[in-house]
């Protein structure tokens, strides 16, 4: 064998091959990415629908507590609650107005040791 | 014969040529040709559209005081065809949603055709609406302990109305319908375009299992809640009414009963009360008679109260003065072949302003006839008798006031005492508050305004002046007579509310029979009035239809005239309106005798 063919049967392509490999490095990698991104949008889209589920829940107890506070403070409920702890409410009796105190526009002041203007229109004796 | 290699490379040619050709032109097909109908097909089972749907407004008082709510709520419904252990899905929404056994497993059984025409379990049960989202996260909790399958739950919403009864004409409800959600009477109606909101949508694709994915939605519009709506009606005071209103009807017994406290100088109603009423959250088997708003859709005989208008109008035209000497025949007088009488024992000469303090009904008659049957007609017009007020409630009616040429002889000396005239009680109080407001018609409003979701502003509603009844010193010579009603002298001395100078007029009309005439001993009674009556702050009317009066006398005077003053003490003190302390004084020395009178 001519040194020559031996060179040549020898010679290997380096470029061509690191062509091919890098062409299927980009090829694999791109596809690789491209699979990753597509999960990842995935991935976004689920977390996205269990935030809003999330969002939907917390409103849903939201308006479930409000609807109750609004239940428990309404003037129906007062007025039952009233008839019903008879002695809780027995303590609340309504001032007679000769006893109200009323106070009068007052003067503006310009210092906190200055009396204010108030009147007792009617006091207790 | 052996065929050449290059004749074999052609037929391989060919073969795969006409290969790639049939599969062309099978692409051209399917990609041209008959694109529409592929894509229409994929746009088919894999996107779908949404409905995001809008939350409804809420109803509050002037406080924002919720009067109308939402309270989330879940269906229940079941896909039969995922359901493996029936039995057990059977028993366990028997005992959370507390039904039947039996009624959950028929509803269980449910068939359905499927696209093959078979017979098959039925992919959509709605076992039960309405569960409140306490029983619906217990159920969830045990189906995934238990690993069951096939049980789902749509979010829905109920409309709760936290204050039950009260208020339950002004504020309506809704009812469900193929359409959604629709108010149905009260503001629930008259705002319903404000309160429904608008669903939003949105359009996005599902996987082969038919599982959404969100990376793929496409055009969505949010859904637009309903705006809040806010009334003019406190509920502090509304609270005092329906007390008050509640006592005075458990002593009287009358067949309806209406009370509304308004602000004449913005024409706000701040309180409004009819009986009979009904709960909003329990309205099965409600009368109609109940769900009668009456101080905007009942008509009645303003009786005496009406007097206010004719002698107004007399001074305004300038017949009289608020001097001027009337003859009242000493209770007798014939006109057109019939007799008016006055109460008690008739008056001889009365003043004008003695007229309106004694409540003679041949005084006004004789103010009516020198006005005439035309400017007569005019003033009342003019008053808002006749035409609806405007308030933005559902179903007002604007009365009956029969135009001059339909009248009859003796209209004259009927109507000026408020007979032959049809008003609603929101009517009557708008006269008087023109009165208080020194001859301005305002409209009443029940509205505040109106807020987004987001809390910004849509509407607001200042206050309306319609018109310019009378002048404001005509009125102020009427409101000097009316303060004199309410006072020892006049019918109404039991209106009185201490501290304050109240002004006011009583109405005791005999009731119209239905088969025509009037009924004897059957009153509709009222006081219509307002204080403090120098700086009117607050216009009320208490009216009763034929009350039973035991051994209280049946006139305005005794029986409205009182729960206009407790109700007027009670609200004075809630707005902190400053009381005189010279009638304060006055009242307490009345106060003080009538207790020693006692002992």
């Amino acid at each position: 064998m001519s040194v020559n063919r031996r060179r040549n049967a020898n010679l290997l392509p380096v470029a061509k091959i690191f062509l091919v490999g890098m062409l299927l490095l980009t090829v694999g990698g791109g596809a690789l990415f491209y699979v990753n991104a597509k999960n990842e949008v995935h991935r976004n889209g689920q977390r996205k629908k269990d935030l809003e589920r999330e969002l939907v829940s917390l409103e849903t107890k939201d308006e479930v507590i409000s609807s109750r506070i609004a239940k428990l403070s309404s003037f129906e409920a007062l007025r039952k609650r009233q008839s019903q702890d008879r002695e809780v409410f027995a303590k609340l009796v309504p001032v007679p107005d000769n006893l109200v105190v009323r106070m009068q526009d007052s003067t503006p002041v310009n210092r906190d040791d200055q009396v204010r203007t108030v009147s007792n229109l009617h006091p207790a004796r | 014969m052996a065929v050449s290699s290059r004749k074999r490379a052609v037929w391989l040619g060919a073969c795969v040529a006409l290969g790639f050709t049939v599969f062309s032109l099978r692409l051209v097909v399917l990609q041209v040709a008959r694109a529409d109908h592929y894509r229409a097909l994929a746009v088919e089972k894999h996107s779908t559209q949404q409905t995001i749907y809008a939350r409804r407004g809420s109803v509050t008082d002037v406080n924002g005081v919720p009067l109308a709510a939402n309270e989330p709520v879940k269906t229940v419904v079941v896909d039969a065809s995922l359901v493996r252990r029936m039995d057990v899905m059977a028993e366990l929404l028997s005992r959370h949603l507390q039904m039947p056994l039996a009624e959950v497993k028929e509803r269980l059984a449910r068939q359905t055709k499927g696209a093959d025409g078979k017979m098959q379990p039925s992919r959509y049960i709605v076992i039960k609406r309405e569960v409140p989202e306490q029983i619906a996260e217990t159920l969830r909790e045990e189906v995934a302990k238990l690993n069951l399958r096939g049980l789902l739950f749509e979010q829905d919403s109920v409309r709760v109305y936290p204050n039950g009864s009260m208020l339950c004409h002004v504020v309506g409800f809704v009812s469900r319908q193929d359409t959604g959600v629709k108010g149905v009477e009260g503001v629930e109606r008259s705002m319903d375009d404000y309160l429904k909101g608008h669903d939003g949508v949105r359009f996005t694709e599902r996987d082969r299992t038919g599982k959404e994915m969100p990376a793929f939605r496409h055009l969505e519009r949010p859904a637009r809640d309903g705006a809040t709506v806010k009334l003019t009606v406190d509920m502090v005071l509304q609270d005092i009414v329906e007390s008050e209103m509640d006592a005075a009807i458990k002593q009287f017994r009358p067949k309806m009963a209406t009370c509304i406290l308004m602000r004449p100088g913005t024409g706000e109603i701040l309180a409004i009360v009819n009986r009979p009423n009904y709960n909003l959250n329990q309205r099965e088997g409600v009368p109609d008679e109940a769900r009668k708003n009456r101080a905007i859709m009942d008509m009645i005989e303003p009786g005496s109260t009406f007097k206010v208008v004719t002698t107004a109008a007399a001074l305004d035209a300038k017949l009289v003065r608020p001097d001027t000497s009337i003859f009242c025949e000493n209770g007798h007088f014939t006109y057109g072949g019939t007799t008016l009488h006055d109460s008690h024992s008739g008056y001889g000469d009365l003043t004008v302003n003695d007229i309106i303090v004694k409540s003679s009904n041949i005084g006004v008659a004789k103010l009516g006839l020198k006005l005439g049957d035309q400017l007569l007609y005019e003033y009342i017009r003019k008053f808002g008798f006749g035409e609806r007020t405007g308030v933005q409630l559902p179903g007002e009616i604007g009365g009956i006031i029969h135009p001059p040429h339909s009248w009859s002889k003796i209209s004259i000396t009927h109507i000026p005492m408020g007979h032959e005239v049809g008003a609603t009680p929101l009517q009557v109080i708008s006269a008087l508050c023109t009165i208080a407001n020194r001859g301005k018609l305002m409209t009443p409003q029940i509205i505040s305004s109106i807020t987004s979701a987001t809390g910004e502003g849509i509407a607001s509603y200042p206050p309306v002046e319609v018109r310019q009844v009378i002048p404001p010193e005509v009125a102020e010579h009427l409101v000097n007579a009316l303060k004199e009603v309410v006072s020892k002298k006049g019918t109404a001395a039991l209106a009185h509310v201490p501290g304050f100078s109240v002004a006011g007029k009583t109405g005791t009309a005999q009731k119209t029979s239905p088969t025509g005439g009037y009924e004897h001993g059957h009153y509709v009674v009222s006081f219509a009035g307002f204080f403090p009556a120098d700086k009117p702050e607050l216009c009320g009317l208490v009216l009763m239809d034929d009350p039973v009066p035991g051994n209280t006398p049946n006139y305005g005077g005794y029986i409205a005239a009182p729960v206009f003053s407790r109700i007027g003490q009670r609200a004075a003190r809630y707005l902190n309106l400053t009381p005189n302390p010279e009638l304060l004084k006055v009242a307490g020395t009345l106060a003080q005798n009538e207790d020693g009178r006692r002992r």
